[in-house]
C-alpha cells in the first residue's frame, strides 16, 4: 500500500493541477515591456520570483493569536513595479505616465535616475512594503511598530487614534491602524512627493493615501497585506494590490548601512544578510 | 460563577492586548526617554578623566584639536554613519524603547537608528563588526544587564572623539529610579587595547510622554547625493 502513496499522490496532484487550469480563466501572459509597448528601452525589470522561503523545519511555530503579527516576516516574492497585477503599470495619468516611461529608458540605458533611496533617504510607501528584506513587527500598547532591514526604516502606526490635524510631510508618513476582526487597518497619509510608488519609479504626490488591510493568513505562517493607492493627482483611479510575507522565526534583521555601502544586496533572488 | 468571571475577564484581555504580555514582576521601560543634562565630553563617575593608554590618548588629542578649529570631517556621524555605542546613549535626541518578553527594541531618533536587545541568548560569537554591536541581556531582579560586543572601530564612544577599538565590550545596567520616572544607565566600558582598566559612567534619562518620533533623516540635513562610501 506505502509504495503506491507516491504515484497516487502524484497522479492526484496532476489531476487537480488540470482541474484547476481547466477552470481558471486563461491569463494574458505578464507583460515584459511597459505597457506591452515594442520598445526595448521599456523593458520592465523582472521580479525576484522567491525572496524568502519557508521558515526551516523545527522554527517556532506562529502566535495562535491572530491580532499577534510579532515577530521577522519577509516578502514571498519581489516586484519592482507596483500596479494591480504583476507587469501592469499603477493607473498613472499620461503625463505621469510619460516620467515613468522616461525613468525606465535612463534605466534601460545604463543611467537610472537617483531616488531617495539611492541617497539613502527612505524608501517611502507603499514601496518601503515591497522590500527584499526581512521585516520585524513589535507591539506595544497603542502601538503597530514595523522595523524593516532595509535602510533602518521604522514605521510606527498609532493604534486608535486620528491623524494629527497639522502634518509636516515625511517618507514614511502618518500611520493610524484599528482592528476590523482579526485584520489590521492602517491608514497612512502625510507624505512628501519625494519618494516614488515603486522601484521602477511611477510617480506620487503629496496626496497619496494609503490603506492597508493586513492578517494572518495560513495558520500564521503567512502575513497578508492588501494595499489600496489613491492619488488624485498622480492617478487616475485607486487600486490594490496583495502581497504576503512568509514567517521566519530563524532570521534576525541584521545591521543595515546604506550610508557607508550595501552589504546585504541581494544574490539569486535570496538576501545575503551579514 | 467565578470560573465564569475569569474566563470572561481572560477573554477581553485577550481581545484588548493583541501581543503577549510582559512578565509582570519585571520594571516596563517601554516609552519615550530623553537624557538628562547633555555634555560633549563623557564625564566619569566621580568626573576622573577617563583611563586612555598613550596611543588613545595621542588619538583623543588630535580628534580635539580638530573639533575645537570646527573641524567634524574625521567624525564618521559626519556623514551619516551610525553614531555607534554607547555614543548613541549620551546623545540629546530621544529614543524609544519597546519592551518584549523577548527583546527591548531601543529606536533612536537619529537618523532612526534601531538596536535590538535580545533576552536570555549567549553573547554573539560573531566577529563581523557592527557599528552597534551585538546586544544580548538578562534580568537580573529589576536590573537589565546587557552586554554589547563585536564592534567594528570606525565609530567614536562620545561627541569628544574618545577612541576604541573592536575589542570593545559594554556592560550596561538599566534601571528604573525610584518612582519610575527617569531610567539610569550605568554603562561599563572596557576596551583593553584603549583604556587601561573598565571604567564606568552613568546617565539618568526622562520620559517624554506622548511624544511622537519625528522622521529624522540624516542624509537629507546633511544635502548629500550619493551614497557615501567609506574610503
Amino acid at each position: 500500500m506505502s509504495k503506491n502513496v507516491p504515484f497516487i499522490t502524484a497522479a492526484a496532484t496532476v489531476l487537480f493541477c488540470c482541474a484547476a487550469q481547466a477552470q481558471a480563466p486563461a491569463q494574458a501572459p505578464r507583460p515584459l515591456r511597459l505597457n506591452n509597448s515594442d520598445d526595448p528601452l521599456l523593458t520592465l525589470t523582472p521580479p525576484i520570483g522567491r525572496v524568502a522561503a519557508d521558515a526551516p523545519p523545527g522554527s517556532a511555530p506562529p502566535s495562535a493569536n491572530p491580532r499577534d503579527l510579532e515577530g521577522v516576516w519577509w516578502i514571498s516574492r519581489f516586484e519592482y513595479m507596483l500596479g494591480a497585477a504583476p507587469g501592469i503599470a499603477p493607473p498613472l495619468k499620461p503625463e505621469y505616465m510619460r516620467i515613468l516611461e522616461r525613468r525606465i529608458r535612463a534605466k534601460n540605458r545604463g543611467t537610472p535616475e537617483a531616488d531617495a533611496s539611492t541617497d539613502c533617504r527612505p524608501h517611502g510607501m507603499p514601496r518601503l512594503m515591497e522590500s527584499p528584506y526581512p521585516i520585524r513587527i513589535v507591539q506595544t500598547p497603542g502601538q503597530v511598530t514595523l522595523m524593516h532591514e532595509v535602510a533602518h526604516n521604522i514605521r510606527r502606526i498609532y493604534l486608535d487614534v486620528p491623524h494629527p490635524e497639522k502634518l509636516r510631510p515625511s517618507y514614511l508618513g502618518n500611520s493610524v491602524g484599528k482592528w476590523e476582526g482579526d485584520t489590521l487597518v492602517i491608514d497612512t497619509t502625510g507624505l512628501n512627493d519625494k519618494t516614488y510608488i515603486d522601484d521602477e519609479g511611477s510617480t506620487h504626490s503629496t496626496q497619496i493615501h494609503l490603506v492597508e488591510r493586513i492578517r494572518k493568513i495560513k495558520e500564521g505562517r503567512e502575513l497578508e497585506d492588501v494595499i489600496t493607492v489613491t492619488d488624485p493627482v498622480t492617478l487616475t483611479e485607486p487600486y490594490s494590490f496583495t502581497r504576503t510575507y512568509k514567517w521566519r522565526p530563524d532570521v534576525k534583521p541584521a545591521e543595515y548601512v546604506c550610508e557607508e555601502n550595501n552589504r546585504n544586496a541581494p544574490e539569486n533572488g535570496v538576501t545575503v544578510a551579514k | 460563577m467565578r470560573q465564569v468571571l475569569l474566563l470572561a475577564a481572560l477573554c477581553t484581555a485577550s481581545l484588548a492586548s493583541a501581543q503577549a504580555p510582559l512578565d509582570p514582576s519585571q520594571p516596563d521601560f517601554s516609552g519615550i526617554w530623553r537624557l538628562v543634562g547633555y555634555h560633549a565630553a563623557t564625564a566619569l563617575d566621580g568626573q576622573r578623566a577617563p583611563p586612555l593608554l598613550p596611543e588613545a590618548a595621542k588619538v583623543y588629542a588630535e580628534r580635539k584639536a580638530a573639533l575645537a578649529k570646527g573641524d567634524h570631517s574625521a567624525d564618521p556621524a559626519s556623514t551619516c554613519l551610525p553614531e555607534g555605542m554607547p555614543r548613541l546613549m549620551l546623545k540629546a535626541e530621544p529614543f524609544e524603547i519597546l519592551q518584549r518578553p523577548t527583546l527591548l527594541a531601543f529606536n533612536y531618533q537619529i537618523n532612526r537608528l534601531p538596536r535590538v536587545v535580545y533576552l536570555n541568548q549567549p553573547p554573539s560569537t560573531d566577529d563581523s563588526g557592527y557599528y552597534l554591536g551585538e546586544s544580548t541581556a538578562t534580568w537580573q531582579g529589576d536590573t537589565l544587564v546587557v552586554d554589547t560586543r563585536d564592534f567594528n572601530d570606525l565609530t567614536w564612544l562620545d561627541d569628544s572623539g574618545l577612541p576604541h577599538g573592536t575589542a570593545l565590550k559594554l556592560t550596561e545596567r538599566l534601571q528604573l529610579a525610584p518612582g519610575a520616572k527617569q531610567l539610569v544607565d550605568r554603562i561599563t566600558i572596557e576596551d583593553p587595547e584603549n583604556y587601561k582598566a573598565p571604567w564606568t559612567i552613568t546617565r539618568r534619562y526622562e520620559r517624554l510622554p506622548g511624544y511622537r518620533m519625528p522622521e529624522d533623516v540624516c542624509a537629507e540635513k546633511i544635502g548629500s547625493s550619493a551614497p557615501r562610501r567609506r574610503k
